[in-house]
């Protein structure tokens, strides 16, 4: 396995794995959607809500802001609290705002931390108020991971595509049919010969085969080559996202390991097989 | 009602950007050029602007007459 490239654009995240199979390269992206930790705000207690929008639409609101921090934070499942809640599990979050003025906008810069976990920015709308209207709540933000709600996903985007592989035979009469014809703009003609310009624009739809009237073009992937594309919410870099899911299949298929290690001894000292 | 905070289909923080994107289009701009400048690059996220309306601006006149007929 050798990662071939890594490039990042805006938010965006391309890892290009050469010699991994995109099955392979696919569980780091199941990993990542469902199964690290990053905290979101899960439980919100309202002491006065005047403003257009009812309680339980502030509440989803607060809950979709993305946070960063919370590294320290333990997870609530495995806190000596045993999930209830406590100030090794949570950080509280405090909302107290009165307009002054007509359709004044309460960003998120006006969440008072007291701990290390902030909104990635502060200036995500959270409600408008008239003069005179008032919300004052305290949010708890705690650590999560994707299976249990979308709020606690770190990607917006997390793909895996096989790398595609163009070849073109020597009956190419460069009629420029299919380069003219492809959405994605891959195929260009250079010096009187047709190539291929960007092959990981190729989606694989073959238009290009189709329309070749001399056979000559054709389009098949590499199954042991993936491109992974990551696009961070916020909370945690691209790059911190990907060392994340190593280590958690690492750390699984270091449990695994165990477990059958446990069980072959089992068999080798002559008890019975175990299997739960 | 209110701009959301996050693209329905992928999740992607949007909320942030209505602002900039609203003063923009209102100077006259073309919406595809400042929803390609803002990096809304996926269909998902380029119609949670094109379709949304702020609502919330609306039903916040309503009670602000409310409110001055109640004082008179
Ligand atoms: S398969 Fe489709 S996208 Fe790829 S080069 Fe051919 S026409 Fe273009
Ligand atoms: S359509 Fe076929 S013959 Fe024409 S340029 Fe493309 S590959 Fe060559
Ligand atoms: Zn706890
Ligand atoms: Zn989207």
């Amino acid at each position: 396995m050798e990662v071939e490239s890594i490039t990042s654009e805006n938010d965006k995240l391309h890892v290009i794995i050469k010699g991994a199979h995109p099955a392979f390269v696919n569980a780091i992206r199941r990993i990542i959607m469902a199964d690290l930790y990053i905290p979101a705000i899960d439980k919100v207690y309202i002491a006065e809500n005047t403003s257009v929008l009812y309680d339980e639409i502030i509440a989803h609101r607060l809950s979709m802001i993305p946070l960063r921090g919370g590294e320290n934070l333990n997870i609530p499942e495995k806190c000596s609290c045993n999930g209830k809640g406590c100030p090794f599990c949570e950080v509280a979050l405090s909302l107290d705002v009165e307009a002054k003025e007509n359709f004044s906008i309460v960003y998120s810069g006006r969440l008072k931390s007291e701990g290390n976990v902030y909104p990635v920015n502060n200036d995500i709308p959270i409600v408008k108020l008239n003069a005179g209207q008032k919300i004052s709540l305290v949010a708890y933000a705690r650590l999560g991971k994707g299976r249990y709600h979308a709020k606690w996903q770190p990607v917006s985007i997390c793909v895996v595509k096989y790398e595609p592989v163009i070849s073109i035979n020597e009956n190419c009469d460069l009629c420029g049919i299919c380069v003219e014809k492809c959405l994605k703009k891959v195929l260009e003609i250079k010096e009187n010969k047709l190539v291929v310009k960007s092959i990981w624009a190729c989606s694989l739809c073959k238009v290009c085969e189709e329309v070749c009237p001399k056979a000559a073009i054709k389009v098949s992937y590499n199954d042991r080559s993936a491109r992974l594309t990551l696009e961070t919410t916020g909370s945690r870099t691209n790059e911190e996202l990907l060392l994340m899911a190593c280590n958690y299949l690492a750390q699984r298929c270091g449990e695994l390991r165990e477990i059958i290690k446990s069980i072959m001894e089992g068999v080798s000292n002559g008890k019975e097989n175990t299997t739960n | 009602m209110i701009i959301p905070i996050r693209c329905f289909t992928c999740g992607k923080l949007i909320g942030d950007k209505w602002e900039s994107y609203k003063k923009a289009i209102m100077s006259g701009r073309d919406p595809a050029k400042v929803l390609d400048e803002l990096n809304i690059t996926r269909y998902c996220c380029r119609r949670m602007f094109l379709s949304h309306i702020e609502l919330i601006d609306e039903v916040l006149q309503y009670y602000a007459y409310r409110k001055g007929e109640s004082e008179k």
